[in-house]
């Protein structure tokens, strides 16, 4: 059985500290760069060190049968995510907002009709729709539409977004954002409506895993109190 | 719907089908054209924006920007015509177009479309009436489901009204989203009630000339959206709450028009009852007798053909005059065989994105060969 973490930096911590409490004692190697790691007492499952975004794809295909990461990802990556990944459970770690920021200075802009009513003017005063940096292009599009925003485009960004305004490479930003810091410190503010999405980082697996698991596996669920 | 072998017999037929349409759309002289299957993707993305993103499939190429997999004839074919430089114009194409269905749609993601485009012709209810008699007559069936509409119905309705530019682009922009549109009939005509405190505040530092004062606590100013642009958005929301644009008669008036359905005989009768003092709305009812006449004069079975005064609202996006859709008889969310309308405003945007001023009327429409054929064949129609 594969289970797959992440690979790097705080949320890897985390996750392995996760698991320790739980009486799951993750190995891994002195060198912080190595990406060899096992669990100890399980020989059968095989840890594999992914980076978070890759993860909710490969336990689409198959090639991990279980994977630690994001629910923001999950359902960025997967569309109609619940007919083929399960939720097993969440770590309480990880937890951010996916959330609409725009510059400080539009004081007049608090929610999305204002945001729609900008976004026509913007249009038709300077002949380009206005533009939304994201990475979360399935979750915001589908968000903006269901409002009836239209006049946007969205703006692929894979990092750095916040800088992209003052870049004037884009008006507005959809990210993930835990406490806001980056957004505060990029002369950004958060509309203060409901988030898009509230995400934590959290268990899944696929739904042939049942079939997978043997004996052995079954103590690995019982210290985490999942039951299949 | 969509098989993946067609034998025999099956296979010749659709054949046959496809080379027939194609034939009916020639004969009436139309020039064939082909179109590309891959297509820039920027300028159809910036015109129908991030709805077509999702359905469509776009492809990096390294030297040549992103591409498109064809989504429909219509824009490139325009593109085509504007090239040209003349008026008048006819043209036919066929091929396959490919959309992104949603999980577990019965509907195929790629499939054969037979179509033809109109250009010129200053008679608009004589040139719709001549182009769905064409699409008629090559669909060659009766004892159907035809549905028209006319978006120019609502657009004409909300152009006439006393009403500013503001108002009359917001309900414009939003008559394809019923939702929205609700919402800005309900913001036009009570504006007070849905500007929040928060706003209002603002609104008060505008009136007393120290809004800028406010937005400079604010530095820096990052983006392309100026300091100016927030004062002018902040004035005109201060004047919706001064003017509250929409009267009840207003709100009142494009309520009842939506509801509008009935025998396409019987559709100017129903908006010539709401028109009272509405110079444009009479107009639209006009041209909708007019076509009605046209459609009579080209042996078309009026009294069959419905008309919805939304329908077309919700899905065709391009369109913003006469609109129409034939299907089969009692079948529930069958995919339809024929669709068109008119289109005038795209090629007039079109035209001008390439630096043409002048702009041609256009109308078209489209045949789905495979679902025709199919229901042909189930229906033993040879």
């Amino acid at each position: 059985m594969k289970l797959g973490i992440p690979s790097k930096g705080r949320l890897k911590k985390e996750v392995i500290n996760w698991f320790n409490n739980k009486g799951i004692k993750i190995l891994t190697s002195d060198d912080d760069r190595s990406y060899a790691a096992k669990v100890a007492d399980f020989p059968n499952i095989q840890l594999i060190l992914v980076p978070p975004v890759e993860i909710p794809s490969l336990l689409l295909k198959g090639d991990l049968d279980l994977g630690v990461t994001g629910q923001d990802l999950i359902e960025e990556k997967i569309p109609e995510w619940k007919k083929y990944i399960k939720e097993l459970i969440k770590f309480g770690i990880g937890r951010a907002d996916l959330v609409i920021a725009v510059p400080e200075f539009w004081i007049d802009v608090n929610n999305l009709e204002d945001l729609d009513d900008v976004a026509n003017t913007f249009r038709r005063k300077m002949g380009f729709r206005l533009r939304i940096a994201t990475k979360y292009h399935n979750l915001a599009r589908k968000y903006l539409k269901e409002f009836g925003i239209t006049d946007f485009k969205l703006i692929d960004s894979q990092g750095a977004t916040e800088g992209l305004i003052k870049n004037e490479a884009a008006e507005v930003v959809i990210d993930i954002s835990s406490t806001g810091q980056t957004f505060k410190s990029n002369k950004l503010k958060v509309l203060p409506i409901k988030p898009i999405k509230k995400s934590e980082v959290a268990l899944f697996s696929s739904f042939k895993i049942e079939k997978k698991i043997n004996f052995s596996d079954k103590a690995f669920f019982e210290k985490l109190s999942i039951n299949f | 719907m969509s098989r993946l072998s067609l034998i025999g017999y099956e296979r010749i037929s659709l054949k046959k089908e496809l080379e027939r349409l194609i034939s009916i759309f020639e004969k009436i002289g139309s020039n064939y054209v082909k179109i590309p299957t891959l297509l820039q993707s920027d300028l159809l993305l910036d015109l129908y924006g991030e709805e077509l993103n999702s359905r469509t499939y776009i492809f990096n190429d390294p030297v040549k920007g992103n591409l498109m997999l064809r989504p429909d004839f219509t824009v490139p074919i325009v593109q085509l015509h504007i090239k040209t430089n003349t008026k008048n114009a006819q043209y036919c194409y066929s091929g396959k177009v490919w959309r992104k269905q949603d999980y577990l749609s019965s509907r195929p993601s790629e499939y054969l479309q037979v179509g033809i485009e109109c250009f010129g012709g200053s008679d608009i209810a004589k040139e719709d009436a001549k182009l769905f008699s064409i699409i008629s007559k090559a669909v060659g069936l009766t004892d159907l489901k035809i549905v028209t509409g006319d978006l120019g119905v609502l657009r004409s309705a909300i152009n006439g009204l006393e009403i500013n530019q503001r108002c009359k682009n917001a309900l414009l922009r939003q008559l394809w989203r019923p939702k929205r549109f609700l919402h800005v009939l309900n913001y036009f005509s009570n504006s007070i009630h849905f500007i929040k405190k928060e706003k209002k505040q603002i609104i008060d530092l505008f009136n007393s000339g120290k809004l800028m004062e406010k937005i400079n606590s604010h530095n820096p100013t990052i983006g392309l959206r100026t300091k100016k642009d927030i004062i002018e958005r902040v004035s005109e929301l201060s004047n919706d709450i001064v003017n509250n644009q929409l009267q009840d008669n207003d709100v009142k008036l494009l309520q009842n028009l939506l509801k509008i359905s009935c025998s396409l005989v019987d559709a100017p009768k129903n908006i010539k009852k709401l028109t009272h003092s509405h110079d444009y709305l009479k107009k639209a009812a006009i041209l909708l007798e007019n076509r009605i006449d046209n459609l009579s004069e080209l042996l078309i079975n009026v009294k069959q053909i419905d008309f919805e005064v939304s329908f077309g609202r919700t899905s065709m996006e391009y369109y913003d005059g006469f609109v129409f859709e034939m299907g089969p008889k009692r079948q529930i969310n069958s995919i339809p065989f024929a669709q068109g309308g008119r289109y005038n405003e795209l090629t007039r945007i079109l035209s001008k994105l390439q630096g043409y001023y002048k702009s041609t009327n256009s109308v078209g429409g489209i045949i789905r060969p495979e679902i025709l054929h199919n229901f042909k064949l189930n229906q033993g129609i040879k």
